[in-house]
C-alpha cells in the first residue's frame, strides 16, 4: 500500500495549503467551548435538571435507544410506478426460447416474474427437442452467478466497450495486414443467422476461419454419418414403433444424442405384448444400462469385438454364441431392431450399416441431427497453425480448451504468444485467463439467438431480462468489429450491405441482423405469418427433403478397426459424463453439483468406478463410517506419461470386469461451487477424443477419501415390496395378486386388506378436489430433472459437500436407486437359510445386503407420500402439520418448533429439517447467499428459517393458483391444468398429477390400473402418492 | 412365654446405639461445619462441566441443531437418549418415598431424602432437553395450552410429546411438593440449631413456622398419605407415557406395546442403580454408615435385580415378537447384521452386558451385600441404562422402512459437551443439597428407633435369656 497517500477532510483543506498545515495539529477543527460552557455557574445552577432528572432522561434514552435497535429488518419493495403492459406483479409471464449453452440444446418456455426468469420449462408444441434435462433446467442458475464478469476488460483491467473494440478493431486489422488467420474457436453453433454473420466477418477479415471445437467430441460420429449416409451430420431416430434396441456402449438416454430419446423409450416401455426390449452392452454401469432389460458388463475392447461378431454373425459368420444370440435377435425384430453403438468412428459406422441392412425403421432417412458440428480434424490443424504461428488473433466463444483439451499446457504456452486473444466467456474460466480481452457475452436469457438443431426445424432464442451486468452479445461484437466501409480492406460490399440496408448504414444491432435474415431466409419457406409469431411459439417448421447419397459400403475397414484391439493386461478406461454436470460448462452450478449422481448417488465430485472383483485385487475398498458416511481408498493413475494422483474408487456393482469408468467435467480452476466439488480433470486422459483409452495403470494410494454419498445402503434387502417389478410375461399372463400383491394387515377376522382396516374416523373426501400424483417405475428413467425442477420451484437450499456427507440433503423428491442382490428369500430358503429359523437369519440378512456383481436397477422417485393418515400429523404437538381439505399434508413453516418427532415418524423419511440457516449464511456461500443469487428464487415460496421442518407440499402454489384461475373464469378447472413442478419437469411423463374426484381424469384411470400400489401400504397410512410395478422383459441373452 | 417373640434374623437400620441427639447431630453436621476439600474438589468439576454444557447449549441455539451429529434419517439421537435417560433415574425417589410409605417399609426413611432429592435434579436435566432439542426453542411455549394471539390455536393433543409435557411438569411439581412437605420438621430443626442469623432467617422462612405441635405432626402425617397417594400412580404413568413417544409411533422397533411396561420397570431399574451411586459417596463423605447399612444396600438391591429381570424379559419377548411376526421389516430390525454384529455392535453389546449380564451377580448374596460391588454394578447399570435409550432411538430410525435412507449416527462435541453439562448441573444441585439440606428425614428415622427396649435386649443377649 501506498503510506504516502494524502486524505484530506474537505476541499478547502485540499486547496489551502495553509488551513491543511494548521489543521493538522489538531484534532478538532474548532475550540470546544468547554470554558464557556462549565463557568456559567450561575446559569448551571439556574437550571432545574436535578440527579434524579438526569438519572430519568438516562433511563428513558437507554430505552429508546434499545427498542429503536429491536426494530425488524426493513425490506423495501418498489412498486412500478408506470406499471409495464405486459407485467401484472403476481402474475408470471412464459417467453419462448431456446436454450443453448455449448452443450445442451432445448426449446424451452421461461417463467418470469416481474421482470426476472425464474424457473425454465418445456416448450410443449416444439416437435423436437422439447425434453428439458436437469442441466438445460439448472442453466437457469448461471443467469444469477455473482461471480460472471461485470463488463469488458483488457489485460485484467476494465475498459468501457468503445475502448474494447479500438483495441480490437486496431490489431485485427495488423493481423489482417500480416496475412496471419484470424480463428473464432466455437464449440458447435448451430445458429444460422451467426453463420452468415461469421461469413460477413470474414468478408472484411478474409483470413477469418471458423473452427468447431466441442469438449466433448462428436466428430467420430459425424464423420461415420457422413460415410455412410453422405451428410455430415447426426442420424436422427424414430423409436416410436421400435421393439428392439441394441446398444453398443451407446449411453442414448445421456448425452449420445442431442435430442434426448428418453420420451419415446418410455413410451415404448409402456408394457404390453411389443414393449421394447433393451439390450445393453457396456462397460461402465450408464443410466441408459440402468433402465437395460438385459445388461452385459463387457470391457470396452470387447464392446468393439462383439459389436464386430454381431455384424458378422448378422451375415453368418460368427462362432461367437452370445453375439449368436444378439444377432438372432436383431433378425428376428427386423425392421422393427436399431442397433446403435458409441466410441469410436468404427463402432458409429458399423452401427449404422447394421441398420442399412436390417431396414431398420427407426433409422430416419429423410431427418438429421445439425445440433453437433464438433470438428476434431480442424481443431488440431488449428493447433498446429498455432505452433507454427499462421495464426494472428484468436476469439474463444462458449469453449474453454484450457480445460477440457488433453494437451492443455501446450495450447496454453502457444496461445500467450497471439497477439490477440478474445474471450466471450460469461464468467472467468481456465482459458479467459491467458487471453487478453474479455468481451462477455450475454447470458443466453438475456441474448438473442437462433438454431437449427435438425433438419425440418428453425429456434429462436429471445432475451427475457434486460442484461444485468455490461456484457455484449458475441454477435453484436463480431458486427462492431466488422463494421464495412472503414480503411483499405476489401470486401463484397453488396452481400454485405444487404444486410445492413434496414439500418440506415449505422452498425445493426444483432436484433435487426437476426430478424431480417429470418425474413429473408427461413419465414418465406415455413408456413408461418410474421417473425413476431415465431418468436412466439420459439421455433418454425419447414418441410425439407435431404438428399440422400447412396454411398457404396465397404465395412471390412470398420470390422478391421473393431477387431484389431490388442488384448493387454491393463485396465481399460471409459470416460463418461455424469447426469448432472455434463460436459462441465455448468461445473459452477450448485443445483447441478448438488444433483445425486443416478446410479452412484454420490454428489460434488468424481471418481474412478472398479468392479468389485479388480477392486479387491488391488485391495481397495469402500467401507462406512460411524455416522453412516462412506469413505473408500484412493488410486494413482497412469496412462502413458499421464499421472493423476489421489483419485478416490467407487466399487460400482456392474461395472465389466477390467474396466474402469471417470467422469469429465470435473476438477475446475475457477469458481466458487466448482471448486467446492471434488474432483480431477479427467479431459486430460481423453486423448485423440476417444471416451476409450487403454493401457490404464492403478496404483492404491495411502488417501483416504470421504464420498458425498446420500445413499449408503444399496439392495432392498429383502423387501421387494417397496419397489415392485415383474417381468413381462407374468404380467400379460397371471393375475394381479400373483405381481402386484394387496398388502394385508391381520386382524381378528383374518387378513384384511389394509385400507379396510383403521384406527381413524374416515372423512369425506369426495367433495372439492383430492389431489393424487402418480410415479410410474416403468417410465422412470432415473434422470434427475423433476429434481432440479423441485429445487427451482420451491427454493429448496443447496447445503453443500460436507453436509451431504453427513446425510443432510434437503432434497424434497428423490430418486432412490436399487440394486438387485443375487439372492432372495426363496433361493435363500434352499440354502437352509431362512426367516422361520431364528438364527440363520443373520447370515440370511448379510446376504441381502450385498448387491450382486452385474445386478438389475430400479429407481424410485419418492416424495412426500401426503398419506391421509398422516404418522406425521400426529405426533407434532404444536398441529404444524396438518391434513388439506385436497389430500395434501401441509407444513405451516411459522408454527414448527422443530421437534423433528414428524420425521422421525415418517416411513418414507421425507421431511427434510433445517439445521441451519442456509440463506444469508457465509458458510453456505452458495446462490442464497447474494443478492443477484436470491433473484432466482420463486417468490410464491417462503425461503424457510432454521429449525423448521420442510418437505414436498405437492406444489400447493401451483395448484391454488389453478383453482383461482379457474374461478375467476368461472368455469370448472380442466384436467391437463393441474401440475406440479416435477411432472412438468419429467420427460417421460412418469409423473402424473391430478384430481381423482375428477372421474374422468387421467390419474383417475392410473389409481385404477392393476399396476399401481401404494408405498408400505401395511403401515395403514393411506398415501395419495402411488406407484406403477415395473415391468422387464426377463430373458437373458 | 410371656412377652412377645423377635425374629433374630432381623436386622436392626440404624447402627451404632444412636440416641436422638446424636442422629440429630448427624444430620446436621453437613449443613454447620465448613465444607472440605473434596467437596470443593467435586463442586468445582461440577460446575465446570456445567459450565462447558451451558456453552454448547448457547452455540446449539445460537447456530442450529445442526451442530449436532443428528441427519435427515436419525432426528433425535443423543438428545432423547439423555431425556429418557435422566427421567427415568428420576424414578426412584418417588418410588421410595411415596409406594415404600404406602407399603410402610420402614428402611426407606434413611434414604428416601436423598433419592427425591436426586428425582427431582434428575427431572430437571430431563427437562431441559426437550427444549433445547427444538429447532427453534424461543417457541417452545407453544406446546402449552395457553390463550394466544393466534386466536383458539390449541396444541396437539394428540401428540405423545405434548402428553410428555403433561406428564413431566405434574411429576416435577408432585414429587416437589412431596419433598419439600417432607423437608419441613427437618428445616426447622436446623433452624432451631444455626446461629448465624442470616442462615436462621432462611431456615425459619422454609420451615414455615413449625412448631413440632400434635396437630402439626397429624397434618404432616395426612398430607404425606395423601401426596404418596398422588405421587404413587405418577411413578408409572411418567415413562409410560415417554414410552408413548416410541409406541405410539409407526416406526419399526418403536411401534410395541410391551414398551410401557418395560419403560417403568426400566427406569426403576435405572433410578434404584443411580441411588445406589449417589449413597455409595454420600455414606462415605457424609459419614452415614450408620443410616445406610448392608441392609438397605440389600434391599434396594433386590429391587434392582427383580426390575432388571423384567427389563431381560422385556427384551427377549422383543425379540421373540418379532421373529414370530415374520415382517421382513420388523425381523430386520433384531436379526439383521445391524444388531448384534452391524454398525452399532457395541452399543448393542454394552447393553445386553450392563443391563442383562452384570446384575445377575446379585442373585449372589455376598454380593448384593458388599458396598463395593453394588456400587461398581451400579455404575453399569446406569451406563447400560443410558445404552438401552440409544440403542431403541439409534438403532431403530438409522435403519428403518426404506433401505435408501439408512444411514448412522456419530455424536459431535456439542452432543457430548451438554450431555457432559447435565452431569455438572446435577452434580452441582447435588452437591449444594448435601450442604444446606438435611439429607436425611431425621424426624421420621426417629420414628423408627428402638429405644425403650434395645437395652434390655442387649442385656438379654449378654447374660442369657432365663
Amino acid at each position: 500500500m501506498d503510506s504516502k497517500r494524502k486524505y484530506w477532510r474537505g476541499l478547502p483543506e485540499l486547496q489551502n495549503e495553509n488551513l491543511r498545515e494548521e489543521l493538522a495539529g489538531k484534532e478538532f477543527p474548532q475550540e470546544i467551548p468547554v470554558e464557556v460552557f462549565l463557568s456559567n455557574q450561575k446559569k448551571l445552577e439556574a437550571e432545574k435538571t436535578t440527579r434524579r432528572d438526569f438519572l430519568k432522561w438516562m433511563g428513558f434514552g437507554t430505552a429508546a435507544v434499545a427498542l429503536a435497535a429491536c426494530k425488524g429488518p426493513v425490506i423495501r419493495s418498489i412498486p412500478y410506478v408506470v406499471k409495464p403492459d405486459s407485467i401484472t406483479p403476481g402474475i408470471p409471464n412464459y417467453y419462448a426460447s431456446t436454450m443453448f449453452d455449448g452443450f445442451d440444446l432445448a426449446s424451452v418456455l421461461v417463467k418470469t416474474r416481474e421482470g426476472r426468469p425464474i424457473k425454465i420449462e418445456s416448450n410443449t408444441i416444439a416437435p423436437y427437442f422439447q425434453s428439458i434435462s436437469a442441466r438445460i433446467q439448472a442453466s437457469l442458475l448461471s443467469l444469477y452467478d455473482d461471480e460472471r464478469l461485470k463488463g469488458p476488460a483488457i489485460k485484467g483491467k476494465s475498459v468501457s466497450w468503445d475502448t474494447l473494440d479500438e483495441y480490437v478493431t486496431e490489431r485485427l486489422k495488423k493481423v489482417h495486414e500480416s496475412g496471419r488467420q484470424i480463428v473464432l474457436l466455437c464449440s458447435s453453433f448451430p445458429s444460422p443467422s451467426t453463420k452468415k454473420l461469421f461469413w460477413n466477418f470474414s468478408q472484411i477479415y478474409p483470413t477469418a476461419r471458423l473452427v468447431t471445437y466441442d469438449a466433448y467430441s462428436y466428430s467420430y460420429a459425424l464423420e461415420a454419418t457422413e460415410e455412410i449416409l453422405g451428410t455430415r451430420a447426426l442420424p436422427y431416430y424414430e423409436l416410436s414403433k421400435t421393439e428392439l434396441i441394441v446398444s453398443f456402449d451407446a449411453d442414448f438416454l445421456g448425452h449420445w444424442s442431442p435430442e434426448s430419446l428418453e420420451k419415446v423409450y418410455a413410451k415404448r416401455k409402456k408394457p404390453a405384448s411389443d414393449m421394447l426390449t433393451h439390450i445393453q452392452i457396456e462397460s461402465n454401469m450408464s443410466l441408459t444400462g440402468a433402465n437395460a432389460d438385459t445388461r452385459i458388463p463387457l470391457k470396452p475392447s470387447q464392446v468393439r469385438k462383439m459389436l464386430a461378431e454381431v455384424y458378422k454373425a448378422l451375415n453368418g459368420g460368427s462362432t461367437n454364441t452370445r453375439a449368436q444370440k444378439i444377432a438372432q435377435a436383431i433378425k428376428d425384430k427386423g425392421s422393427k431392431a436399431v442397433v446403435f453403438a458409441d466410441g469410436s468412428k468404427e463402432a458409429y459406422a458399423l452401427a449404422l450399416l447394421i441398420n442399412k441392412q436390417i431396414q431398420s425403421g427407426s433409422l430416419k432417412k429423410d431427418r438429421f441431427l445439425l445440433a453437433k458440428e464438433s470438428d476434431d480434424k480442424a481443431f488440431e490443424r488449428f493447433i498446429k497453425d498455432l505452433k507454427e504461428d499462421h495464426i494472428g488473433a484468436v476469439l474463444v466463444n462458449d469453449t474453454n480448451p484450457l480445460y477440457s483439451f488433453s494437451a492443455a499446457e501446450e495450447l496454453r504456452e502457444a496461445l500467450k504468444k497471439i497477439k490477440l486473444t478474445v474471450s466471450f466467456a460469461i464468467k472467468e474460466d481456465e482459458t479467459s485467463e491467458v487471453m487478453k480481452v474479455w468481451a462477455p457475452k450475454h447470458h443466453w436469457l438475456e441474448s438473442w439467438g437462433d438454431a437449427y438443431p435438425i433438419t425440418g426445424m428453425y429456434t429462436l432464442t429471445q432475451p427475457v431480462i434486460q442484461p444485468i451486468f455490461n456484457t455484449r452479445q458475441l454477435q453484436d461484437s463480431l458486427l462492431t468489429w466488422s463494421k464495412p466501409g472503414e480503411g483499405n480492406l476489401s470486401f463484397d460490399r453488396e452481400s454485405l450491405l444487404s444486410c445492413y440496408d434496414n439500418c440506415n448504414g449505422k452498425i445493426p444491432t444483432y436484433y435487426d441482423f437476426l430478424r431480417s435474415f429470418w425474413e429473408r431466409n427461413i419465414l418465406p419457406k415455413a408456413n408461418v405469418s410474421s417473425f413476431n409469431k415465431s418468436l412466439f411459439d420459439g421455433f418454425v417448421e419447414i418441410p425439407e427433403n435431404p438428399e440422400l447419397n447412396t454411398l457404396a459400403i465397404d465395412e471390412s475397414p470398420y470390422l478391421r478397426g473393431l477387431i484389431n484391439t490388442s488384448e493387454k493386461k491393463d485396465l481399460e478406461l471409459r470416460l463418461y459424463t455424469k447426469t448432472a454436470i455434463g460436459d462441465g460448462v455448468q461445473a459452477n452450478n450448485p443445483w447441478l453439483q448438488e444433483l445425486p449422481d443416478p446410479i452412484t448417488r454420490t454428489t460434488w465430485e468424481n471418481y474412478v468406478t472398479l468392479s468389485s472383483a479388480d477392486a479387491k485385487n488391488l485391495g481397495i475398498r469402500n467401507w462406512h463410517i460411524g455416522d453412516g458416511a462412506m469413505n473408500g481408498n484412493c488410486v494413482n493413475l497412469k496412462m502413458g506419461n499421464i499421472n493423476l494422483e489421489k483419485i478416490p474408487v467407487y466399487i460400482q456393482p456392474g461395472q465389466a470386469l477390467g474396466s474402469i469408468g471417470l467422469a469429465l467435467g470435473y476438477g475446475r480452476e475457477k469458481g466458487k461451487a466448482a471448486l467446492q466439488a471434488s474432483g480431477v480433470n479427467a479431459y486430460k486422459l481423453y486423448k485423440n477424443f476417444n471416451i476409450f483409452q487403454e493401457g490404464i495403470q492403478l496404483e492404491k494410494s495411502e488417501e483416504i477419501h470421504k464420498f458425498s454419498c446420500i445413499q449408503l445402503q444399496h439392495t432392498l434387502v429383502g423387501r421387494t415390496s417397496i419397489a415392485r417389478e415383474t417381468d413381462l410375461e407374468t404380467f400379460l399372463t397371471q393375475p394381479k395378486k400373483v405381481w402386484n400383491e394387496e398388502e394385508k394387515i391381520g386382524t381378528y377376522k383374518g387378513k384384511i386388506p389394509s385400507n379396510k382396516v383403521t384406527l381413524w374416523k374416515e372423512k369425506d373426501r369426495t367433495q372439492g378436489h383430492h389431489f393424487n400424483l402418480s410415479v410410474d417405475l416403468n417410465a422412470c428413467t432415473g434422470c434427475g430433472s423433476c429434481i432440479i425442477a423441485c429445487h427451482a420451484e420451491n427454493n429448496v437450499p443447496v447445503v453443500g459437500k460436507d453436509e451431504i456427507r453427513k446425510s443432510r440433503d434437503m432434497h424434497w423428491l428423490r430418486i432412490d436407486r436399487y440394486y438387485s442382490t443375487e439372492e432372495s428369500f426363496e433361493s435363500l430358503e434352499e440354502k437352509g437359510l431362512s426367516q422361520k429359523n431364528m438364527f440363520s437369519e443373520p447370515e440370511m440378512y448379510t446376504h441381502l445386503l450385498e448387491p450382486e456383481t452385474n445386478p438389475q436397477v430400479i429407481f424410485q422417485p419418492v416424495m412426500c407420500q401426503h398419506c391421509n393418515n398422516a404418522p406425521c400429523e400426529t405426533v407434532c404437538p404444536v398441529a404444524a402439520t396438518s391434513h388439506g381439505g385436497q389430500g395434501q399434508n401441509m407444513m405451516a413453516y411459522n408454527r414448527c418448533v422443530g421437534t423433528r418427532y414428524c420425521a422421525n415418524n415418517c416411513p418414507y423419511k421425507v421431511r427434510r429439517f433445517n439445521w441451519f440457516n442456509y440463506a444469508e449464511n457465509d458458510k453456505f456461500d452458495f446462490y442464497m447467499n447474494n443478492d443477484l443469487g436470491r433473484m432466482v428464487l420463486n417468490p410464491d415460496v417462503v425461503i424457510r428459517s432454521r429449525g423448521v421442518m420442510e418437505k414436498c407440499s405437492l406444489c400447493i402454489q401451483m395448484t391454488q393458483a389453478t383453482v383461482l384461475k379457474a374461478k375467476k373464469e368461472r368455469r370448472k378447472v380442466k384436467d391437463e391444468e393441474f401440475q406440479t413442478a416435477c411432472t412438468k419437469a419429467c420427460p417421460t411423463e412418469a409423473l402424473s398429477f391430478g384430481d381423482i374426484n375428477d372421474q374422468e381424469s387421467q390419474i383417475t384411470q392410473k389409481l385404477k390400473e392393476d399396476r399401481s400400489y401404494k408405498l408400505l401400504d401395511f403401515i395403514g397410512t393411506r398415501p395419495n402418492v402411488f406407484y406403477q410395478v415395473k415391468v422387464r422383459h426377463s430373458k437373458k441373452i | 412365654m410371656s412377652g412377645h417373640y423377635e425374629s433374630p434374623i432381623r436386622e436392626p437400620l440404624i447402627l451404632g446405639n444412636k440416641t436422638y441427639h446424636d442422629i440429630t447431630q448427624d444430620v446436621a453436621r453437613p449443613i454447620e461445619s465448613k465444607a472440605g476439600k473434596l467437596w470443593w474438589i467435586t463442586f468445582g468439576t461440577a460446575l465446570m462441566a456445567l459450565v462447558w454444557g451451558m456453552g454448547c447449549i448457547l452455540y446449539t441455539i445460537g447456530t442450529g441443531i445442526g451442530v449436532w451429529g443428528l441427519n435427515r434419517t436419525v432426528n433425535w439421537a443423543w438428545d432423547i437418549t439423555n431425556f429418557v435417560w435422566w427421567v427415568g433415574i428420576g424414578h426412584a425417589g418417588t418410588l421410595i418415598s411415596a409406594v415404600l410409605l404406602l407399603f410402610r417399609q420402614k428402611w426407606r426413611l434413611s434414604i428416601n431424602r436423598s433419592a427425591e432429592a436426586m428425582t427431582i435434579f434428575a427431572v430437571v436435566q430431563a427437562g431441559l432437553f426437550p427444549i433445547i432439542h427444538m429447532g427453534r426453542p424461543w417457541d417452545a411455549y407453544w406446546v402449552l395450552p395457553i390463550p394466544n394471539q393466534f386466536g383458539t390455536l390449541w396444541p396437539n393433543f394428540n401428540s405423545p410429546l405434548l402428553w410428555d409435557v403433561f406428564a413431566i411438569s405434574t411429576y416435577f411439581s408432585v414429587s416437589t411438593v412431596f419433598w419439600f412437605m417432607g423437608l419441613i420438621p427437618d428445616f426447622a430443626m436446623i433452624r432451631d440449631r444455626v446461629t448465624k442469623p442470616i442462615q436462621k432467617k432462611i431456615y425459619s422462612i422454609l420451615s414455615f413456622g413449625w412448631g413440632g405441635k400434635a396437630k402439626h405432626w397429624q397434618r404432616f402425617e395426612e398430607l404425606s398419605l395423601v401426596l404418596a397417594g398422588l405421587c404413587t400412580p405418577l411413578v408409572f404413568s411418567v415413562h409410560t407415557i415417554v414410552s408413548f413417544d416410541f409406541a405410539t409411533s409407526v416406526i419399526k422397533g418403536w411401534h410395541s406395546t410391551v414398551f410401557p411396561p418395560y419403560f417403568v420397570a426400566g427406569a426403576i431399574f435405572s433410578g434404584f442403580a443411580m441411588v445406589q451411586t449417589l449413597l455409595g459417596v454420600a455414606r462415605k463423605v457424609l459419614h452415614l454408615e450408620d443410616y445406610i447399612t448392608q441392609k438397605h444396600i440389600e434391599y434396594m438391591n433386590i429391587v434392582i435385580v427383580v426390575t432388571g429381570g423384567m427389563v431381560a424379559v422385556a427384551y427377549i419377548t422383543e425379540f421373540i415378537l418379532a421373529w414370530y411376526s415374520g415382517s421382513p421389516f420388523e425381523d430386520f430390525t433384531y436379526f439383521s447384521p445391524g444388531a448384534a454384529t452391524g454398525p452399532f455392535w457395541w452399543a448393542f453389546w454394552a447393553l445386553i452386558i450392563c443391563n442383562v449380564l452384570l446384575p445377575q451377580a446379585l442373585w449372589f448374596k455376598c454380593v448384593r451385600r458388599s458396598f463395593f460391588w453394588s456400587y461398581v454394578i451400579s455404575i453399569f447399570i446406569n451406563i447400560g441404562m443410558w445404552f438401552e435409550r440409544f440403542d431403541i432411538i439409534v438403532l431403530n430410525l438409522s435403519h428403518d422402512y426404506l433401505p435408501s435412507t439408512w444411514t448412522g449416527f456419530l455424536p459431535s462435541f456439542v452432543d457430548i459437551g451438554i450431555f457432559i453439562g447435565t452431569n455438572g448441573f446435577f452434580f452441582v444441585l447435588y452437591l449444594l443439597y448435601a450442604r444446606t439440606f438435611p439429607v436425611i428425614a431425621q424426624a421420621e428415622l426417629k420414628t423408627i428407633m428402638k429405644s425403650s427396649s434395645e437395652k434390655y435386649k442387649k442385656m438379654r443377649d449378654e447374660q442369657g435369656n432365663h
